[in-house]
């Protein structure tokens, strides 16, 4: 007979008296559960660090084959500012991919690995969960990136020594991260509004496949040919690539967009924050819409 | 307290035959924006109404049964109670906390027990880390999650189970991990969602009498359960409802359900050539149900009769088929009895198809 003998020492006698709910709204809650959500995902992580391992591998001989290929192509002109040009692309390009993707992975993994039904059933908005999941995503990311640009160095990649700049192409990342994030949700959405279960949404699909080929990640935007170069500047993901490129290597390529008497970096920060703007209010909007209708069918419930 | 108030659920759905799904999502997605195809609803819409005006109240401290067959709407209505699903209609409210306007309160002050507990877990993360999660996400700081945590534990039996996988748990011991999870968190409300189905008997009667004597009687916690098990639901609940075909059929105390037929239900013994009377009682306008037990001598009949019917009616109907009167005799009733009397004249749920233009 399990537990069904009181234990003189057992302080759960007192239970009745005890039920003293913590906060469960503000920003102090949110600030507790962040870390918290992004722990259990790198216990996730580590339970399956050999897979980890092997994607990390994976991206990196990927990366490699385009150095190999512009080493072998530009042969003489081969320079660091090609490298660098091409190490900036990549790491920025997978960062922003992961943060395209995140939100739509974090739910599919969560309802596939039968997670997400405990998630619903706490007092956490699945929208923090989401965002907590997305983090640790990007703290991997961050570590792919290192790889990614210690391959680069390896090439001949030289990047920009000044602290100032490399603080605004952090600045920068991290507000292209947000706009993309918010792109993210709305794809996340998906999941529950046209129940695109399949790991594959519509949305971080055709967005991800126009990122990799127009936002600039392997060659300038400027090769483009005229309807791919317009649809590379509704990106926020090429401003950003744009911005970092100029701070980091002083990349002299034709500018994107002119803002007034703007420089070409404060021209892609201002088109960026406001595309940041859109399309994190979208993307919130769009998840709300999508969790609610979740609600009424019960799209994300797989107990019966 | 849980209070429940004219809630309804109606499912509107996609005809699966005429909008059958291709197996290729893209050419739905395609089909839909071509406008071939209504992603949202389906080319063919239907609706079922799985919940219909349902009310009650579990009051404070209460052990209240939710009683129906497989189907019955008990999950449907549990999942709008743990705010997992909407209600289409009516208000739900947990400890004072409306489900719809105070959902992460709501969901604060109940523990919900899916019937597969695996269903409210990581498995890919030990006991004690899920235990850990599940405190941190209801806003409870390290220490104190760790030292209920343990404390939660040793109260469901599974103190030396704190490195153990949950995938590595009997089915039985996950459904107590999952009961940890709402000690850990002293939450008020238990919902559990017919914690002993897929559970031996042994460790079913071990985890009724842990809910019974220590979570609701000992900790003082007002437990929601439902179940199918008539047995089980006499056995542990100071009240039940019973659900049939998404309506309340009734509501109240065994006891009292049970002393409403006592009268009613009876037992005749037949040897196997009084075998004919059968015919004629299934024909008998007093009785409602007949089941038929084989025995050792012949054949035990189990009678219930239709209200306003008892022990006098019962002796004009043996004396009519020639019974002896030591044959007949009246019987305590069942919630079985009770379902089968409240249920029996219930209309088939409402679902309604129609064809998109």
């Amino acid at each position: 007979m399990i537990g069904t003998q009181p234990r003189p020492t057992d302080p759960l006698v007192l239970v009745r008296d005890a039920f003293d709910p913590a906060p469960v709204h503000g920003l102090p809650y949110l600030a507790n559960i962040i870390p918290v959500l992004m722990r259990r995902q790198a216990q996730l992580w580590l339970q399956f660090r050999v897979s980890s391992a092997m994607d990390i591998l994976t991206m990196l001989a990927q990366a490699s084959v385009f150095f190999f290929v512009g080493r072998a192509i530009g042969g003489g002109s081969w320079s660091a500012a090609t490298a660098g040009f091409l190490a900036v692309g990549i790491v920025t390009n997978t960062f922003l991919q992961e943060a395209l993707s995140g939100p739509y992975r974090s739910i599919a993994n969560a309802y596939w690995s039968v997670r997400l039904e405990s998630l619903l059933l706490s007092p956490c908005p699945l929208i923090v969960n989401v965002i907590g999941d997305v983090l640790w995503i990007l703290v991997n990311a961050v570590l792919s990136g290192i790889f990614l640009a210690a391959i680069g160095a390896a090439f001949g990649a030289r990047l920009s020594a000044n602290p100032g700049e490399l603080l605004l192409a952090l600045g920068v990342l991290m507000l292209g991260t947000v706009a993309v994030l918010g792109i993210g949700l709305v794809s996340a959405s998906m999941f529950m509004l046209i129940n695109a279960k399949g790991f594959n949404d519509p949305i971080s699909w055709f967005v991800g496949v126009l990122q990799g080929l127009a936002a600039g990640a392997y060659f300038p935007p400027s090769e483009l040919p005229g309807p791919l170069y317009a649809v590379a500047r509704c990106l926020p993901q090429t401003y950003t690539i744009d911005a970092i490129r100029r701070l980091l290597l002083h990349d002299e390529t034709p500018r994107l967009a002119q803002v007034g008497t703007l420089s070409p970096i404060a021209s892609d920060l201002l088109i960026v924050t406001g595309m940041t703007a859109v399309a994190l209010v979208l993307g919130v909007i769009s998840f709300r819409i999508g969790l609610r209708k979740a609600r009424r069918d019960g799209g994300l419930s797989r107990w019966s | 307290m849980i209070e429940v108030e004219h809630v309804s659920k109606v499912f509107t759905y996609a005809n699966p035959d005429a909008n059958a799904n291709s197996p290729d999502m893209w050419v739905d997605y395609l089909l839909s924006l071509l406008g071939k195809k209504n992603l949202f609803h389906g080319a063919s819409r239907g609706r079922t109404v799985a919940v219909d005006d349902i009310s009650f109240t579990v009051n404070t401290g209460e052990f209240f049964g939710l009683l129906g067959p497989n189907g019955a709407g008990k999950s449907t209505l549990v999942k709008m109670i743990s705010t997992i699903l909407a209600p289409t209609a009516g208000t739900i409210r947990i400890a004072g906390h409306d489900i719809q306007c105070q959902s992460a309160e709501a969901r604060a002050s109940i523990s919900v027990v899916p019937a597969n507990g695996w269903l409210s877990m990581d498995s890919h993360i030990s006991v004690d880390r899920n235990l850990a999660f599940w405190g941190r996400l209801f806003g409870l700081d390290a220490t104190m999650t760790k030292t209920r945590a343990r404390e939660a534990l040793l109260a469901v039996g599974l103190e030396d189970q704190g490195a153990t996988l949950p995938t590595a748990l009997s089915t039985g011991m996950r459904q107590r991990l999952a009961i940890a999870k709402g000690l850990l968190t002293r939450t008020p409300c238990f919902v559990l969602d017919e914690p002993t189905a897929n559970v031996d008997p042994v460790s079913a009667a071990d985890i009724q009498e842990f809910i019974r004597a220590r979570l609701n009687r000992e900790f003082g916690q007002t437990v929601l359960m439902t179940t199918h098990n008539m047995t089980e639901a006499e056995r542990l609940c100071d009240r039940v409802a019973i659900v049939h075909r998404g309506r309340l059929a009734g509501c109240g105390a065994p006891a009292t359900l049970l002393a409403a037929r006592a009268d009613r239900v009876a037992e005749i013994r037949l040897t196997p050539a009084q075998a004919g009377v059968i015919a004629a009682l299934r024909e008998h306008p007093a009785i409602l149900r007949l089941q038929e037990f084989p025995t050792e001598t012949g054949t035990t009949l189990r009678l219930l009769l239709a209200e306003g019917n008892g022990a006098r009616e019962l002796a004009t109907i043996a004396s009519g088929l020639e019974l002896s009167a030591e044959d007949v005799r009246t019987v305590s009733p069942s919630l079985e009895d009770v379902f089968f009397d409240v249920t029996r004249d219930m209309p088939e749920p409402e679902s309604i198809e129609e064809l998109a233009a």
